[in-house]
């Protein structure tokens, strides 16, 4: 009688005393993250998606609506479509790249071969090292009269020093160059750290199987790490996407040579303190980009579906 | 074992500076506490104005007029030399009225004094740049200047009319200025030789002179490997050459208008420099500015303000040069004038002590500054009194003074100038026509400059 | 048999070596160029040793302002505190998105991520605003708080525990833990080799963090450090850069000390074969 009793309370509530002490446990642990993100994020973003339709002078605390006007301009004025064009293009190619040079450093890393700790220790450096100071000295590097041309030249590839950072050609493919080798090292110790759980035993069994290396990494160490790739991927997205530090100080602030280093972030950051007062239109751009970054995310989190591998 | 000993350090540090951010506290809102309260009993000013009287001598304020006050200065770093002047200039200044100044130094100045004017918490007096100034007037955020109360004739015209809106109204005080002139090496130019009286005087004969010197450099130095005379592909130094015989860069609604005819003109002559390939910017060279270039011996002329004087002498001293008058261009001299004032915020509290401090950097401590920190003053006065003249290289660049345009072009400018020097190089290396150039370069800067609009 | 490893493996090893050198040069290059005096930074050279070599320019960098110890301590403070906060609230945050099931656990996990997507330049304003309102400004607390939570590191605890074997935990409970005592005892202490890694990004975007420090700090002695190594440049006469590289290598070198302490827990396994 008890027991059916049980029963019928059991059914009504509609989780189980037992997953509301799980309820509990959770709202705890999310709320101090939840919290800060949405007062000190959340907050900003909800104001800057309010200016994005507006005309705005914040000096004088003026707003007038202007319902989807810098939308409609933003999407016909052809520099936006350019800096779009550019940071697209910088993100389909260092995202994959680096991903996936990640992903084999990382397994080679793993496997047994000398001195790990010491290529290791190497590999962390450029993340060490801020990107500030990282641009700088990839510029003097790469500049005519600097050590990679000195390079190219001692090989007699070129005879002269092409200087790659006003040649629209090149610009972008230098920053692009520069992201990669400071990114890498980043995720390659993510990777590096979750292969630890990977037993060897599923590894030994492969070989007694006859897997070779390359098999062994495309059946079992690829999808092993996807959940962690999913990380590395949507990072990778909005950092990319979000590119500004490199592209400003290459170009000095103007996106050139040629408008070929101009990001919609740069875009955003010549709006928002230009001497025009649009920061209303720097909010449009921002939350076009947030919206392309938001697609391309839900596309990259699809096509490596993730989420278990029990 | 180790990891303990870490976490005891770390925490000692976290206490020890813990502490001494409390005291640091406590300090400050002590220091707020009285601020407020002599506000209360502000004591009418013990000035003696003169006004018709000699003008670099500020009005008298004894020691202890403007005690327990603080005031906030706005200014953006600098070198050693900089810094120690400004700190002279402080301290003569507390000496003098008892109050204290309390320096914010920026960083970014363009992005973090805006943020100040947006949230109200811009300091009392602030430097700027007479390029950003006609921005700064649209906001309403400077305070408006009376002419005959801050000594307004004492300036060099050109100087205060940069820091004066269209109406009149004037909202800075200029504190000092830079100008450009022509520095040669004439320790390469004699031995390839030359003499200093060889230097063309106009840019006309410049053309043909360069591409000798640079044959004769290349004969001795191997090709390319000291160039004849660097420049800018920057409006900042470009402008008084682009809008020569009446060209505007910009029309009466501040749209640019590069590729208008006049400037279109103007243009063509300097890539007649550039198409001599012995006139090349530092970039080409791989270097990052003509400083740079001239002290490490790889050009023999380039135009630069006097803030590279001091520091071709501490930093390349086997430099051997002399500095002339700026060459003239279609008969008429020209050279360009940077200069930086000091304006009030219109939300200061501290209206009357901000006054005061102008007048006295700008007075008397324009002395201190000017010498210390390599610039020239912006008065006539303050120049005679720090004998400029007697160097030859400070009295040239004064001399450029008189037929300077300053840099400032309406709030557009920096858009203008932005996409000028995203198109250059593609002129340059004649991609496109200098005509196409210029077209795609009023079409960027317009586009954007409507999109704000 | 015998050959064909030992020429996969000599490849393997020249290629590592190659990538290792590339990445080594340009970080030996700062170095080198932080111990030269200008005129041969400038220069373009690619030698990485040269006969002027000295200590002038860290000389310099430490004799210029006495205030450099304060700011390094600044920036201590800052990162360790901002690190161990956050520590805790990612690992916890990033636990429970994928480990336990309760409503709304989907759409916060999309909130936070659409959070992260805005780009910052257009926060800048809105949050000096906050900032200013809260009465933050000028506070190390505007340093530490708001970015007590990094929602990338969240989103990576998430993705890491979701691999995270479920049996240690079901047997730590059998014998009697409860969830936090799960959680704290057993799954926090098995995740050290991520957590390690959290902690040395985690300091490492405190320690080089430059634009929130110049937004908000305004007087000179609570400047971190690399603020106040900013404030040497003068406008006009260009830059420093052997003073700039040396002030690059002062700030890197208290992370290379912070990578080498977490380094051996970076490659611990959570499986060691039947100890727990």
């Amino acid at each position: 009688m008890s027991d059916s009793l049980n029963q019928i309370t059991q059914k009504r509530y509609r989780y189980s005393k037992k997953a509301k002490k799980e309820h509990k446990q959770a709202y705890l642990f999310v709320a101090p993250a939840v919290f800060v993100s949405a007062v000190f994020i959340g907050l900003a973003v909800l104001f800057v998606i309010y200016l994005s339709f507006h005309k705005v002078n914040l000096f004088k605390h003026t707003y007038s609506f202007l319902g989807l006007d810098n939308y409609a301009r933003a999407i016909k004025d052809t520099t936006t479509r350019v800096a779009f064009k550019n940071t697209l293009t910088f993100s389909a190619i260092v995202v994959p790249t680096q991903t996936f040079l990640a992903l084999v450093l990382a397994s080679l890393l793993n496997s047994k071969i000398k001195g790990k700790m010491i290529f290791r220790a190497i590999y962390f450096l450029p993340t060490l090292t801020s990107s500030s100071a990282l641009t700088l000295i990839f510029m003097f590097m790469f500049s005519v009269t600097g050590p990679i041309n000195g390079f190219l030249i001692k090989m007699g590839w070129i005879d002269v020093g092409i200087n790659f950072l006003e040649n629209p050609a090149f610009a972008l493919k230098v920053i692009m160059a520069m992201n990669i080798w400071s990114t890498i090292p980043f995720y390659m110790t993510l990777y590096l750290a979750s292969l630890q759980d990977l037993p060897d035993s599923i590894y030994e069994s492969a070989e007694i199987d006859g897997a070779g290396p390359v098999r062994k990494f495309f059946s079992i160490t690829l999808p092993y790490l996807k959940p962690m790739t999913t990380y590395v991927l949507i990072t990778g997205i909005i950092g990319t996407l979000q590119m500004f530090d490199q592209a400003y100080i290459f170009s000095n602030g103007s996106g050139g040579p040629a408008n070929s280093t101009l990001t919609v972030s740069l875009m955003v950051y010549r709006y928002a303190f230009g001497t025009q007062n649009a920061m209303g239109f720097a909010a449009t751009l921002a939350v076009m980009l947030a919206v392309v970054i938001l697609l391309l995310s839900i596309l990259s989190n699809k096509l490596n579906k993730s989420d278990s591998w029990y | 074992m180790m990891k303990k000993i870490l976490v005891l350090a770390l925490a000692a540090i976290f206490a020890f500076s813990l502490a001494a951010c409390a005291k640091e506290g406590k300090e400050t809102s002590n220091e707020t506490k009285t601020e407020e309260t002599s506000k209360g009993e502000d004591t009418s000013k013990v000035e003696t104005e003169e006004p018709a009287q000699d003008t670099a001598k500020t009005e008298e304020t004894t020691g202890a007029d403007y005690a327990g006050k603080t005031l906030n200065v706005g200014v953006w770093g600098g070198n050693d030399a900089e810094v120690a002047a400004l700190n002279q200039v402080i301290k003569d200044f507390e000496a003098k009225t008892g109050a204290k100044i309390e320096l914010k130094t920026y960083t970014d100045i363009n992005t973090q004094l805006q943020a100040d004017f947006i949230a109200g918490t811009a300091p009392d007096v602030f430097y700027v740049d007479a390029n950003v100034f006609p921005f700064y007037a649209t906001l309403d955020v400077m305070l408006e200047l009376d002419p005959v109360e801050m000594n307004a004739d004492a300036y060099y015209s050109n100087l205060l009319n940069a820091f004066t809106t269209e109406d009149g109204k004037i909202y800075a005080i200029p504190k000092d200025m830079s100008t450009l002139a022509m520095y040669v090496n004439t320790g390469i130019l004699e031995e390839v030789g030359y003499t200093i009286e060889d230097i063309p005087t106009s840019l006309e004969e410049m053309v043909t002179f360069l591409p000798e010197l640079q044959a004769k450099l290349d004969a001795k130095y191997g090709p390319q490997q000291v160039t004849a005379m660097t420049y800018n592909q920057d409006l900042a130094r470009n402008l008084h050459l682009l809008e020569r015989n009446g060209a505007s860069i910009t029309d009466a609604d501040e749209m640019a208008t590069l590729s208008s005819e006049g400037v279109l003109k103007n243009f063509n002559f300097i890539m007649e420099l550039i198409k001599t390939n012995a006139y090349k910017t530092p970039a080409e060279i791989g270097l990052g500015w003509n400083g740079e270039v001239f002290g490490t011996g790889k050009c023999v002329i380039m135009e630069e303000g006097n803030w590279v004087y001091g520091n071709l002498v501490q930093n390349y001293p086997d430099i051997k040069f002399e500095v002339l008058d700026m060459p003239s261009y279609l008969g008429e001299k020209s050279s360009m004038t940077y200069t930086v004032g000091y304006a009030i915020s219109a939300a200061s509290k501290e209206q009357d002590l901000a006054k005061e401090w102008i007048k006295y950097a700008t007075g008397d401590g324009m002395v201190t500054w000017c010498s210390g920190a390599g610039t020239l003053p912006s008065r006539d006065d303050v120049a005679k009194k720090m004998n400029v003249e007697a160097d030859p290289v400070w009295a040239t660049h004064l001399a450029q003074v008189e037929y300077a345009m300053p840099w400032q072009k309406g709030t557009t400018i920096s858009i203008i100038n932005s996409a000028y020097q995203n198109y250059f190089p593609s002129i340059v290396s004649g991609e496109l026509t200098p005509e196409e150039g210029l077209k795609q370069v009023d079409q960027l800067a317009n586009d954007e400059i409507a999109n704000s609009r | 048999m015998n050959k064909r490893l030992s020429i996969g493996k000599v490849l393997l090893y020249t290629v590592l070596t190659i990538t290792a050198g590339f990445t080594l040069y340009p970080f030996l290059w700062m170095i080198s160029a932080s111990l030269k005096p200008l005129k041969e930074v400038v220069g373009g050279q690619m030698s990485l040793f040269s006969e002027n070599m000295s200590f002038d320019n860290y000389r310099y960098i430490f004799g210029r302002t006495s205030l450099f110890p304060r700011w390094f301590l600044n920036s201590l403070f800052v990162s360790v505190v901002g690190t161990t906060i956050n520590i805790f609230v990612n690992t916890m945050a990033g636990y429970a998105l994928s480990r336990l099931s309760f409503p709304g656990r989907n759409q916060i996990f999309y909130a936070l991520l659409a959070l992260m997507m805005i780009p910052g330049q257009v926060l800048l304003i809105p949050n000096y605003l906050i900032m200013h309102r809260l009465g933050m400004l000028d506070q190390y607390s505007s340093l530490i708080v708001p970015a007590m939570a990094n929602i990338g590191n969240i989103i990576m605890m998430r993705q890491f525990y979701i691999n995270f074997p479920k049996d240690v935990e079901e047997a730590a409970s059998i014998d009697g833990l409860g969830r936090y005592g799960i959680f704290f005892k057993i799954s926090m202490p098995l995740s050290k080799p991520i957590i390690s890694t959290q902690a040395v990004f985690v300091f490492m975007g405190f320690w080089n963090e430059f634009t929130k420090p110049m937004l908000y700090i305004k007087t000179a002695t609570k400047y971190t450090l690399t603020l106040g190594l900013q404030t040497f440049s003068s406008k006009d006469a260009g830059t420093m850069w052997h003073q700039v590289m040396a002030a690059a290598t002062i700030t890197v070198i208290p992370i290379i000390i912070i990578y080498l302490i977490f380094n051996k827990y970076f490659l611990v396994g959570v499986r060691m074969d039947g100890e727990k």
